[in-house]
């Protein structure tokens, strides 16, 4: 590894770097991958952000967990489920599922890609446009269907909200289950 | 001599440092322990953020611990003002967006143990405490606390536990990656001598609301039970609990065991699928929250908890009838 690359890369992560070349090096070449760390764990410890165990294999770790878990870096097809409502109780729990399956399909991006590794989540997607990518809106007039796949969304409701109750009058956190039923609204 | 002088008082110096160190940093455990009293025993009054991945939130929780149980109103400032009221009997959830209210048992106070399930040292053979720091959250001093998993099957916590209160004022729970999957954390919380009631009251009246009602009934039928049986399970999970659920979309009532580590929880429900063959498999998640179902025998089952997702794919494949 040359000293070009060196600079280049103390100028990406330093964000003075506007050039996407460093960045397609980067992903391709090990050694460049391992000074990156490097610079980032030097980084770290000058401001003191260490934690208690550090790893000098992040980008691996990061890497590994990706492949490990595809189905939060794949893109997922927005999902929309029209929900008739069986009975009362349903109702709101079926909303309120609607929204975490499309809570779901607003994140493509998992959050290790953007906690773990900021450059290939920030640099290399510039958008055209700033989007102010709008909450999803479901409009208040859904088209209800019986299909057997709205009962089973139901009964995944229904399963969520029983486990909440026997979650919260058991757990640590004992308003976290309803913190999550709560805030499931800002979604639809 | 002067030498002799600073050894006595570089020993005395030292003695002094650990016993500032034994008498001032709590056991994490201990604290942790004492925050889940604090937080059922106290009364209280904070304005909190909860985050999600990219949406974030705002509410404000009330807690009152009377001598005839525990009251809590949850409200949302952000969106529309759904609130939760909690008591011993039920927990109402209020949708002024739709007019809907949800009523619900409450398992409030319900079990034996105090407010976590297990006492909290039988959890450590699965997870490791740690005092990690100081830290300030809500203008008050907090200790840090790191809960972290010995195995893939869990997650990870980490805790701002307020010093005086033992009140929790932040939360982040995280994955093996330490990356956190959900936050809350406190802008404002106050323990209070007294909480009025009025500030236990649901804003909206609910009168011209619909009201729905998820109830055992004895009317539901029980034909060919089936006894299950959980054959794999993650080390430390034990259940805790066997119940059979009314749920609306069954005739019949839904099994469902709960066990847990002493910290995380998993639900498991085994339904019979009457005339809806085409029912959700596979994994589903909400922020900390996997479900994963699976289908045997003609029924369905499904494992929910605040684990990872191997941890219910595992549980859920694992269930068997028992002949």
């Amino acid at each position: 590894m040359n000293e070009s690359n060196n600079e280049q890369l103390s100028a990406l992560i330093d964000g003075e770097h506007d050039s996407n070349q460093t960045i397609d090096k980067l992903i391709h070449d090990q050694e460049m991958k391992e000074t990156w760390s490097r610079y980032h764990l030097i980084g770290d410890c000058l401001r003191d952000n260490l934690p208690e165990g550090i790893s000098n294999q992040v980008y691996t770790e990061v890497s590994q967990a990706l492949r490990d878990e595809p189905t939060i870096l794949a893109p997922q097809t927005t999902k929309r489920f029209n929900i008739k409502p069986l009975a009362g109780f349903a109702i709101a729990a079926s909303v309120a599922m609607v929204a975490v399956f499309s809570l779901q399909s607003n994140n493509q991006i998992s959050p290790a890609v953007n906690g773990g590794l900021p450059i290939a989540a920030t640099t290399t997607a510039q958008p055209e446009t700033f989007d102010f990518s709008a909450p999803q809106i479901l409009p208040a007039s859904v088209k209800m269907s019986d299909t057997p796949e709205s009962i089973a969304d139901q009964r995944l409701n229904n399963y969520l909200m029983n486990h909440n109750e026997y979650r919260s009058s058991n757990g640590m956190n004992g308003i976290l289950p309803y913190v999550r039923m709560v805030t499931i609204e800002t979604q639809e | 001599m002067k030498l002799r002088f600073h050894f006595v008082f570089a020993l005395f110096f030292l003695a002094n440092i650990s016993s500032y160190a034994e008498s001032n940093m709590p056991d994490p455990q201990v604290l942790i322990d004492e925050m889940s009293k604090a937080s059922r025993n106290l009364n209280y009054d904070g304005v909190f953020i909860y985050r999600l991945d990219k949406q974030m939130d705002t509410m404000r929780i009330i807690h009152k611990s009377g001598g005839d149980g525990i009251y809590e109103r949850l409200i949302s400032l952000t969106g529309n003002a759904r609130e939760v009221i909690r008591d011993k009997d039920q927990v109402k959830c209020f949708f002024p967006e739709d007019k809907k209210v949800i009523v619900e048992k409450s398992r409030l106070g319900k079990l034996v143990s105090a407010y976590l399930p297990n006492p909290i040292n039988s959890i450590s053979d699965f997870y490791n405490f740690e005092l990690a720091g100081e830290d300030r959250v809500a203008g008050m001093d907090a200790w840090i606390v790191n809960i972290r998993p010995n195995d893939k099957y869990r997650y990870g916590y980490q805790l701002w536990i307020e010093k005086k209160s033992r009140l929790m004022l932040k939360s982040e729970l995280k994955n093996q990656l330490g990356v956190t999957l959900e936050q809350i954390m406190f802008t404002q919380l106050n323990v209070l001598e007294n909480i009025d009631d009025s500030l236990l009251q649901p804003s909206v009246s609910g009168k011209d609301f619909t009201w729905y009602k998820n109830v055992n009934n004895d009317k539901m039928k029980i034909e060919n039970e089936i006894k299950w049986q959980i054959t794999s399970l993650p080390v430390g999970f034990s259940m805790s609990e066997q119940e059979k659920e009314a749920m609306i979309t069954s005739q019949m009532p839904v099994d469902h065991f709960v066990y847990t580590d002493g910290l995380a929880m998993v639900s498991i429900y085994v339904e019979k699928l009457n005339q809806q063959p085409s029912s959700k498999a596979g994994l589903y998640s909400f922020g900390g929250v996997n479900t994963y179902s699976t289908h045997v025998e003609g029924y369905q089952v499904t494992a929910v908890g605040e684990v990872p997702k191997a941890t219910v794919q595992l549980i859920a494949n694992s269930v068997k009838s028992f002949h």
